[in-house]
């Protein structure tokens, strides 16, 4: 390369100062406040160091291990279980060739998306509900007897599951179908010219066309993996369930900004941080590993 | 007799794929009523006339008579107005500087004669 076009071009600067001003505001002067979960913070007056001790009176409680296991719970619910749905939406959906159907249903799926977890919540709060609601109007017509599922401990995460699924299934389809409609007419024209059934042609074709598109999703989603939806929780969770559905964010919120515990819950949150950072290296290494693409 | 071979090829597909193909459309429909008859029971919640607002179930998808005071009282306060306004300002404001701000360092990030490109895009990509 000519020496020429090496050279720098300082003007360039000007044009990414304003969002280098919003990286060190909001993302690198910050950093400095995680320091408080090493002190005794007082918000008035000197803050005392006092070391590790923050960390282990969170490893030692056993509110902390419950909300850790909740995370790790739900996560997982809402990462590997909800992970083959929307394929398998994707490949039905593929199979619809009426024009109108396709879109109507497209349409009519993608709509909660758009929907905030407060709206949401309302809406399922409502429908769940044992007097009203209509999930409880279905149990009648089976002679069943009415179930409060947003205070039953056993349901409640299930509720969160299903609304995670009742508010994505079709949006996250999209990139499935992107995908589906990529592949080569022509593998499944010479597939049929060698007599492959239609199952045949999902094995040998379809879903080995689809798993770069599933690997990279996957290990995306692998890298939020302690976050579990504070929107959703937040708004769907009451006091008598409390105990099964309070993950990291809400903990962090409740006992930071509620309870005023700021260098316990700055401990909590960095705990947090350094595991999302090692699970989002992993998921750069892992995605450059199989896609030959890393995530920056 | 070509013509009619072509075309009698091109229409015919097998009865089991058609089986299937009705299987998924049924599925389908299910999961679209799924999901709105939650939507379309607040909908008709919030349209029903009050007096016979009891009379709507948690499965109802149509109002029970028809009036739009809710709305009306809705729009008369103006703490709402004014919670509207504010969510249009951010979205507003908020989108058209963000529009500004990524475009511009996106097209910066983009040019090979930027000082430091290494550094700033490690930057910009681990927020």
């Amino acid at each position: 390369m000519p020496a020429l076009s090496r050279r720098r071009d300082w003007t360039l600067l000007i044009l990414l100062a304003p969002a280098l001003a919003y990286f060190l505001v909001y993302h690198l002067i910050p950093i400095g406040g995680m320091v408080m979960a090493f002190q005794d913070y007082r918000i008035i007056g000197k803050s005392p160091f006092v070391g590790l001790k923050h960390f282990k009176m969170l490893f030692a409680s056993p509110a902390f291990m419950q909300v850790l296991v909740n995370t790790l719970i739900i996560s997982f619910m809402k990462i590997v279980l909800f992970f083959p749905l929307p394929i398998v939406f994707a490949l039905m959906l593929n199979e619809v060739r009426t024009s109108f159907l396709r879109k109507f249903i497209q349409s009519t799926t993608y709509l909660p998306h758009f929907l905030s977890w407060v709206v949401i919540a309302g809406i399922w709060i409502a429908f769940l509900s044992p007097s009203s609601g209509g999930a409880n109007q279905l149990r009648g017509l089976f002679g069943l007897p009415p179930r409060d599922y947003m205070t039953d401990k056993s349901a409640i995460r299930w509720v969160l599951f299903a609304s995670e699924t009742w508010r994505s299934l079709g949006w996250d389809s999209i990139i499935y179908l992107a995908a589906l409609t990529s592949i080569s007419p022509s593998l499944y024209e010479s597939a049929d010219l060698d007599g492959a059934g239609a199952l045949q042609k999902m094995r040998f074709i379809t879903l080995p066309e689809l798993l770069p598109t599933m690997v990279t999703v996957f290990i995306l989603n692998m890298g939020f993996f302690l976050n579990a939806g504070f929107d959703q929780v937040f708004n769907m969770m009451n006091d008598s369930v409390i105990s099964v559905v309070d993950i990291l964010d809400t903990y962090v919120y409740r006992i930071g900004l509620l309870n005023m515990q700021y260098s316990f819950s700055t401990a909590a949150s960095l705990f947090k941080g350094a595991i999302g950072l090692v699970l989002i290296l992993a998921a750069h290494q892992g995605s450059r590993k199989i896609t030959g693409k890393g995530l920056w | 007799m070509v013509k009619s071979i072509s075309t009698a090829k091109r229409v015919r597909t097998p009865a089991s794929e058609l089986f299937w193909r009705w299987c998924f459309i049924t599925l389908l429909l299910c999961t679209c009523v799924v999901v709105l008859v939650p939507l379309l029971n607040v909908l008709a919640l919030s349209l029903s006339d009050p007096a016979r607002v009891s009379e709507v179930r948690g499965l109802t998808v149509f109002p029970k008579g028809f009036s739009l005071v809710n709305y009306r009282v809705l729009l008369a306060n103006p703490l709402f107005m004014r919670s509207i306004l504010n969510s249009v300002f951010i979205t507003v404001v908020g989108t058209s500087l963000n529009l500004l701000v990524t475009s511009m360092a996106a097209f910066a990030l983009t040019r090979p004669k930027l000082p430091f490109k290494r550094f700033f895009m490690i930057l910009t990509s681990w927020s």
